[in-house]
């Protein structure tokens, strides 16, 4: 199967510092991919290196291709003709993601007459139908709100029926539920996950939620300090993973269960933190804190692919 | 009668009763708009209970006695959900916590006091010279948690003080307000929408349900066998890793 996303050496920098070291990346039509990783490990200027929506000064080098556009070289106005057509993106405060001052249908209107030809005419009912297919209670009501006057978590389904308005190929939600509470968090990603599919699309999630992506990526992918460390499928990974971060990320998980059961004295954490981008270590960005570092990690070690799996580590377990 | 009319009324919290004993560990969890952070208001002398009592080891400490309130509001203590916004950027960190000991009069070496308030929750003696900009996030809420500490408070309140920070410093912060609580000399109250995260920490537990504690007991037992809706949803919604 050919990926609808091929990443291939992608560097993220502003000329000082870099937040993205050279990551390999496929995403395959329908795949759900969690990108994983601490704040500061770059999985958010990956998500927008891909948008073209870097922050001032940040730019992207190497290959993003999508279909036979190349996502890092073309322009920004041939980017528009991708940005919200072909590739949509969830961002995750959804009080700024909409704006203030226009209604919830506002919103729809400008998505849905782009992405149908009938869309300027019949915007309503198509957005009255993603709506009521996302579980939005009273969708003709909400599309007459005002962005404040929802609920966080009802904002957040809105944003992602507005991406499911644009049709895309490939919706990139960035953290999408940090800020609603755990009860809502359940169903507003099984509301994202079943209306990806049910549009085909592929999605990556990104988060640093380890359960999350447990309970809904097919694919992980692991990032630490601007690398992506480790990936592969989600189930192999989490039982049996071989770069130390991935290992020490998994065992730091609160489990409810574990402290029921175990009545933990002392939650495993992992020692040190990441560094920042100023001070980035030479060689492996996580050796400082590694346990089974050596002389070798000095330098960075190279990206190894075997059965689907891909490691950057050289003393793996 | 308001500005446009009656005003209509809106009860946060509903006939709420919960004790809290002293040296205990209590968690409260419950969905947003349950009522969990107007109930740490009240308790926290920031919000006066419309009608009802509160009382503090026995006593209303709401009353006009201007010396047993000061005593109060240096008794309770708050640690807020985002360190970031809790510190004043221009102020460095050891300023910002001889500040509580400064008003309310507190004798002694303030640094040395500030200093030994840094080492018990784990940060080096240079934060005192620092930023808060200059700290990660989780140093920065333990800063702020060390400033709580200060003042030798009987009581801790905590909003959801880990739910800002990443993972792997989310299982810090948790471990030291369990240290904290074990300690025995201070009562916490911890609230939540992360059940893992209060389960870790307190003992006990009341669940929040529009305004109203839904249920309350020993937070092994309710996470066990949840009785109330509420609880049943909130132990459902939790996930795993596999």
């Amino acid at each position: 199967m050919r990926p609808i996303l091929q990443v291939r050496d992608l560097w993220v920098s502003n000329g000082r510092l870099t937040a993205v070291r050279g990551v390999d990346l496929d995403v395959f039509p329908g795949q759900r991919l969690g990108l994983v990783g601490e704040s500061g490990a770059g999985k958010s200027m990956f998500g927008l290196a891909i948008m073209n929506l870097l922050p001032f000064g940040w730019s992207a080098k190497g290959s993003a291709i999508l279909g036979n556009t190349d996502l890092v070289t073309i322009s920004e106005k041939e980017h528009c003709e991708v940005r919200g057509r072909r590739i949509a993106m969830i961002f995750q405060d959804s009080l700024s993601a909409l704006d203030p001052m226009k209604r919830i249908g506002w919103h729809f209107r400008r998505i849905v007459s782009r992405a149908s030809s009938d869309g300027a005419t019949r915007w309503q009912e198509i957005s009255l139908e993603i709506l009521s297919n996302l579980g939005v209670e009273n969708a003709a009501t909400a599309l007459r709100k005002y962005p404040h006057q929802l609920s966080g978590g009802q904002r957040q389904r809105i944003l992602i029926g507005m991406a499911v308005a644009t049709k895309s190929e490939l919706i990139i939600a960035d953290e999408p539920t940090t800020s609603v509470d755990t009860a809502i968090q359940r169903n507003v990603l099984d509301t994202l996950v079943a209306a990806t599919s049910k549009l085909g699309a592929s999605l990556i999630l990104v988060t640093h939620d380890l359960a999350l992506v447990s309970n809904y990526c097919d694919t992980i992918a692991v990032m630490y300090g601007g690398h992506l460390v480790e990936s592969g499928p989600t189930t192999e990974v989490l039982v049996k993973s071989r770069h130390p971060y991935t290992g020490a990320l998994i065992n730091s998980n609160i489990s409810l269960p574990r402290i029921i059961e175990q009545q933990v004295k002392k939650l495993p954490v992992i020692p040190g933190m990441m560094p920042s981008l100023e001070s980035m270590p030479i060689g492996c960005a996580f050796r400082l804190r590694c346990d089974r570092a050596s002389s070798a990690c000095e330098e960075i070690p190279p990206e190894s692919i075997s059965e689907g799996r891909t490691l950057r580590c050289w003393n793996p377990k | 009668m308001g500005l446009f009319g009656k005003r209509s009324q809106f009860h946060a919290l509903n006939d709420v009763t919960l004790r809290i004993e002293s040296g205990e560990s209590l968690g409260v969890v419950g969905s947003s708009g349950a009522g969990k952070t107007t109930f740490a208001k009240v308790i926290s002398g920031q919000v006066r209970p419309s009608a009802g009592t509160f009382e503090f080891r026995g006593s209303d400490p709401l009353s006009k006695d201007k010396v047993k309130n000061r005593e109060f509001r240096r008794s309770v203590q708050y640690v807020f959900q985002n360190p970031k916004s809790s510190f004043d950027p221009r102020i460095r960190i050891g300023r910002a916590l001889i500040e509580p000991l400064r008003s309310f009069k507190i004798e002694g070496n303030h640094d040395e006091i500030v200093m030994a308030s840094l080492g018990t929750v784990g940060l080096d003696r240079d934060v005192f010279g620092r930023y808060p900009h200059e700290l990660s996030g989780g140093q920065l809420q333990r800063a702020a948690i060390a400033r709580a500490l200060v003042v030798k408070p009987e009581l801790l309140i905590a909003d959801e003080p880990a739910s800002s920070l990443d993972v792997s410093i989310r299982a810090q912060i948790l471990n030291l307000f369990k240290e904290l609580g074990d300690r025995g000399n201070l009562t916490l109250v911890l609230i939540a929408h992360d059940l893992a995260a209060v389960a870790h920490t307190s003992r006990k537990l009341a669940v929040f349900e529009s305004g109203r504690v839904v249920e309350s007991g020993l937070t092994l037992e309710i996470l066990r066998d949840p009785q109330s809706d509420a609880a049943k949803r909130l132990v459902e919604a939790n996930l795993t890793i596999i």
